[in-house]
Parts: C-alpha cells; sequence; structure tokens
C-alpha cells in the first residue's frame, strides 16, 4: 500500500529539505494547510486532541506521575486504533488495516498494579519471583510483555 | 466475582433472602468470604436514604419518610440482624454492573457510546455482550476531557429603558502607541440598545 499524499501543516518538522527529498522519491504529493490555519488540517487535530485527552483521562485516573505521558499517548494509540469505529463506513481502523476483527479479551487497565515475574536476573532459592510494576502498556511485536 | 488487591471469589448461587414480609433480590453467595455485604449505593438507588451516626445507622423511604430499619454500630462496622426485620419492608436491591466500568477503563476511558456501538456491531472481539451505558459521572474523564459549555443566548431583554446597565470593559496595551500617545481603549455598551 502506497503513500499518495501528505497533508500536513507548515511546521519545521515537515517542511524540510530532506523530507521534501524522501517524498519526492516515493512519489508522494505533499499538500500543505495554509500558515496559522489549524482549522484545514482538522482530521489530525482532532485526533490529537483524543490521544491527549485520553492519556490525560488515565494519568489523573490513578494520580500517575506525568512524565508517564509517553507511555499513556502510546497505549492510547494501540487502544485507538483497536476501537475506533470510521463514521459512515462502520468498521475499525484495524479492520480496515488487518482484515479481521480485533480481540481485545487482553485489555488492561492502565496504571494498575501489576506483578512481572522475574525471568532475567538470576534468583536465590528465597528471592521474590516477581515484582511490582504500574501496567503501562502493550507490546506491538510480542506476547509477552 | 473480584475484590479488591485483585482477590476473586466464586459466586456459587444468586438467589433472595429474608421472609415473607421483607426480602432482599439478588444475592449472590460468593465462596470464601466471611461476612455478608450489603451495598449502600444500591439502597440509594431503590428509593431509600440511609443515615449513618455515631453508633447506628438508619434506612428511610425517600417517599414516605418512613424508617425501613435501623442497625447498630460494631467497632467500625455498621452491622444488620435479618431476623429483626419482621415487620419492615425492603424490595429488590439490583447488583451494579461493575463490568462495564472495568470496561470503560480498559478502553482508556472510551466514549460510552462509542463502547455500546463496538459491542452492538460486534465490531471487536473479546468484549463482553453487555449494556454499555453510564450510570454516574467518570472522576478521571471529567478531570481529562471537560470542556466549558457555551453559553446560551438570552430570549428576553433584562433592562427596560436606555442606560439602565452598561457593560465596560477596557482593552490594551496596545503595542503601538496611537496619534495622542494613547494605549488603552475603553468600550462602553448599553445594555438596552447597544449603544456604543
Amino acid at each position: 500500500m502506497n503513500i499518495l499524499k501528505v497533508r500536513s501543516d507548515h511546521g519545521g518538522e515537515f517542511e524540510n529539505e530532506p523530507f521534501e527529498s524522501f517524498c519526492e522519491k516515493h512519489g508522494i504529493v505533499h499538500e500543505f494547510s495554509s500558515p496559522r490555519t489549524p482549522q484545514q488540517n482538522g482530521v489530525v487535530e482532532r485526533k490529537n486532541r483524543t490521544l491527549q485527552e485520553m492519556a490525560r483521562t488515565m494519568i489523573h485516573e490513578y494520580n500517575l506521575a506525568k512524565h508517564f505521558w509517553a507511555e499513556a499517548v502510546t497505549t492510547t494509540c494501540y487502544v485507538q486504533n483497536r476501537i475506533y469505529i470510521r463514521p459512515i463506513l462502520e468498521k475499525t481502523s484495524y479492520e480496515f488495516f488487518k482484515g479481521r476483527r480485533p480481540n481485545i479479551s487482553y485489555f488492561h487497565q492502565f496504571g494498575y498494579t501489576c506483578y512481572i515475574l522475574n525471568n532475567k536476573i538470576y534468583l536465590k532459592k528465597f528471592d521474590a519471583k516477581a515484582q511490582r510494576g504500574i501496567f503501562l502498556g502493550y507490546s506491538e511485536r510480542s506476547k509477552a510483555y | 466475582m473480584n475484590f479488591g488487591g485483585n482477590q476473586s471469589g466464586k459466586i456459587i448461587g444468586m438467589g433472595t433472602i429474608g421472609n415473607s414480609s421483607i426480602s432482599i433480590n439478588n444475592v449472590w453467595l460468593v465462596d470464601d468470604l466471611e461476612h455478608n455485604l450489603l451495598s449502600i449505593s444500591q439502597f440509594c438507588d431503590n428509593g431509600y436514604n440511609v443515615m449513618f451516626g455515631k453508633t447506628n445507622y438508619t434506612v428511610i423511604n425517600k417517599d414516605n419518610k418512613s424508617i425501613v430499619f435501623k442497625g447498630k454500630r460494631v467497632e467500625n462496622v455498621y452491622k444488620i440482624n435479618f431476623s429483626k426485620l419482621v415487620d419492615q419492608k425492603v424490595i429488590c436491591l439490583l447488583l451494579m454492573n461493575e463490568k462495564k466500568w472495568v470496561w470503560h477503563k480498559r478502553l482508556r476511558h472510551a466514549n460510552w457510546r462509542l463502547i455500546s456501538k463496538l459491542s452492538k456491531l460486534q465490531l471487536v472481539k473479546g468484549l463482553p455482550n453487555i449494556n454499555y451505558y453510564s450510570d454516574a459521572l467518570c472522576g478521571a474523564c471529567q478531570k481529562g476531557k471537560i470542556v466549558k459549555s457555551s453559553f446560551k443566548a438570552k430570549d428576553i431583554v433584562s433592562t427596560s429603558r436606555p442606560s439602565e446597565l452598561l457593560h465596560i470593559d477596557l482593552f490594551g496595551p496596545v503595542n503601538t502607541a496611537s496619534l495622542y500617545g494613547s494605549k488603552y481603549g475603553l468600550v462602553i455598551v448599553d445594555d438596552y440598545n447597544r449603544w456604543i
């Protein structure tokens, strides 16, 4: 699946020489919204808001430290991809991408106390086998995380 | 059934307890649970007020203000004696559905309408098929997502004559001073005819 068009604002992270040459190389048309008009970039700005709102909600639910925001945003992204329903087409983003319904039966609450099985460090007989932690997210690549 | 600290107990059965005149419905018999627990929120949901004092508590019917039953406090626990509840009426105490709240949190506090839609259209696997709706405010959602609602336009004129009420505001400082060197502007609007 090839990307045909990219739409962005005039941020320095999008409007630069390496990015332009990359687009040119892969045949991507780069469209810009008018300067100082985030309204034209509505799709991504709205998603931005969803991510930030959900992450803020999760952090405040268990009074977590704010520097977990990156984890909160990542796991929000993970969950959003599986539960967001595209209006009109009435399907989740995951289903468009993978062609099957996502399985969410393994989902956990963010910030929950969890216990991590210690299988890395060598343990003495009566050392604790698990360590306490806070659940922060899933792994995209592995079933064990 | 899950308790705090992630322990769980098995629900062996469900039923009704009490006698002919008073009964509590939807009682779950849970393995290994040493005490019988009553949900105050369910009392309140079903039209009863519960008042706690230092030594005792009373459950009051909201409609006719009659006392349904009383109980005493033993150390830190408020206790109830079922054998004394002969002439009192308690009906149908539903159990609150905690499951949907767990899923609301697992789906990162997603909108209730979205969860309900996911479940109805069966777009995901593993989401239990229950009725998803909000029966209480979620504190974390409020902290994270609350926005200000817009002010509704008034459809009446609240003043009866010009210069009864004036709206006054000052703007500035403006970066560039005017020809006479002023940097602030004063705006006065009359409420009745909006004369500036």
